[in-house]
């Protein structure tokens, strides 16, 4: 699914089950609907508001969750 | 059941922990709290009288207690009061003193004591934060989202749409550590410059460790009364109060740069105290985050929306100013036990409308207001207190 980056965060201090730095964000649908994406470390240089990417459900702790990959 | 006659509620007595990192555990905060309380009633007052009995405490995880109402019960030396808990998050103390004022007005009890009371600092930082996340959204939660985190994507779209910065962010905090100073009960006696705030460690960026509120043990209550002047000459009574609501995510929000929560309370408040936000003399607001302060300024209708920066930079809600805001060191500096935090703002308003504010005493307030909101303002409490 194609979203858009609506704002992020890189969460550098969390609970212990979670391994620092993450990003997660805010992004929007086509249609405008508003979502939740986790963000690998990988991607986190090159965030900014605005940025286009796709979807991808993945798992995460203890659930799949929707990450998000720049385009 | 009492007569619904038109009352108006009053605070006549209050007691207060210092903040910070604490030695006492839970019972022995509520024993000393409770005791304190009813001793500062100047006229005094028989622990028969009371009751009501409402307790606000955020998580039982920090006090590893149910039933903490009747725990503080026992030393309330009225085993007929009526003690219960009530849990809003950082909302707690606003709500715990919004429901004890309507069931006074209601004719339920003649006098309520509203007891806030929070011991966070026990357990180790990591389990804090996480079960500080249990504030937000069920999504939020699911996927990581701090409450700093939260906070980042409210704050960053801020800065965004309106053109507020970094430096102005730290500026609210750099303010509040300021008036800590003069606050002997506050957690930090410490001043910062806006530099030291910007290079902080990032905690959920653009959120960094100087933007945020201290985790802190505490305790604060205030007496309600439904016929203020049996016990004091001087009592401050409760002119207007609202609750708001907003969807628990800030995700969901149509915008998420404001509190609409805030707003809809201060509406209720302003309304039922008969005022406009331009007659408001001071102010204690929910800084949990630096950037909150900012947006509680325009949901509570003292600056135009996009325009609540432009307050602190004018230096406009400094102690000096015309609208002081958090004269007490706010919530970044003077501490934050969640349960006990609103309880603590309204003990801030109330000492300076009864001219009792020791060195941060601003002169001739007659009228005041609390925002005290939980999560990232999906719950808000506003009050109006005044002489």
């Amino acid at each position: 699914m194609k979203v858009r980056l609506v704002a992020y965060s890189i969460i550098h201090v969390a609970p212990p089950s979670y391994q620092t730095p993450y990003g997660v964000g805010m992004v929007e649908d086509e249609k405008g609907e508003r979502s939740l994406v986790r963000i690998k470390p990988d991607y986190l240089s090159v965030l900014k508001t605005g940025l286009e990417g796709e979807i991808r459900k993945e798992p995460a702790e203890s659930e799949e969750l929707n990450f998000f990959y720049p385009k | 059941m009492l007569g619904c006659e038109t009352i108006t509620v009053g605070i006549v007595a209050y007691s207060h922990t210092k903040y910070g990192k604490l030695v006492e555990d839970i019972p022995t905060l509520l024993r000393n709290t409770i005791e304190g309380a009813i001793s500062n009633v100047e006229r005094g007052i028989d622990p028969s009288e009371i009751d009501l009995l409402v307790i606000s405490n955020v998580d039982n995880q920090f006090s590893n207690q149910h039933q903490i109402g009747t725990v503080a019960l026992r030393y309330l030396g009225n085993k007929n009061a009526e003690a219960f808990r009530v849990e809003a998050a950082c909302a707690s103390g606003g709500m715990a003193t919004y429901v004890a004022k309507q069931m006074i007005e209601s004719g339920i009890g003649r006098n309520a004591l509203v007891v806030g009371v929070e011991k966070m600092t026990n357990l180790p930082t990591g389990v804090t934060t996480s079960i500080l996340v249990r504030g937000g959204a069920p999504e939020e939660i699911k996927y990581g989202i701090t409450q700093p985190a939260a906070y980042a994507f409210s704050a960053q779209l801020y800065m965004e749409k309106y053109g507020a910065t970094d430096d102005d962010y730290a500026m609210g905090a750099v303010k509040n550590h300021k008036n800590a100073m003069k606050n002997p009960w506050a957690q930090f006696h410490k001043e910062f410059t806006v530099e030291a705030v910007k290079n902080s460690t990032l905690i959920a960026s653009p959120i960094r460790l100087l933007h945020c509120s201290p985790i802190t043990d505490g305790a604060a209550a205030i007496l309600l009364s439904r016929d203020p002047k049996k016990y004091t000459d001087t009592p401050v009574y409760i002119r207007g109060m609202g609750v708001g609501y907003d969807t628990m995510g800030v995700f969901e929000r149509e915008d998420p740069t404001f509190i609409e929560a805030t707003r809809t309370a201060a509406e209720k408040a302003y309304k039922a105290a008969k005022i406009e936000p331009k007659q408001v003399q001071i102010a204690e607001v929910h800084d949990a985050f630096s950037p909150a302060e900012i947006m509680a300024y325009e949901a509570l209708g003292f600056a135009k929306k996009g325009e609540g920066y432009k307050l602190l930079r004018e230096g406009r809600t400094n102690a000096d100013g015309d609208l002081p805001v958090n004269v007490s060191g706010g919530l970044k500096a003077k501490g934050h036990p969640i349960g006990a935090t609103g309880v603590g703002m309204l003990i801030e308003v109330y000492l300076q409308l009864r001219g009792e504010a020791g060195e941060r005493q601003i002169s001739n307030v007659e009228r005041g207001l609390i925002e005290n909101h939980g999560g990232t303002g999906a719950t808000a409490v506003v009050t109006v207190l005044g002489r």
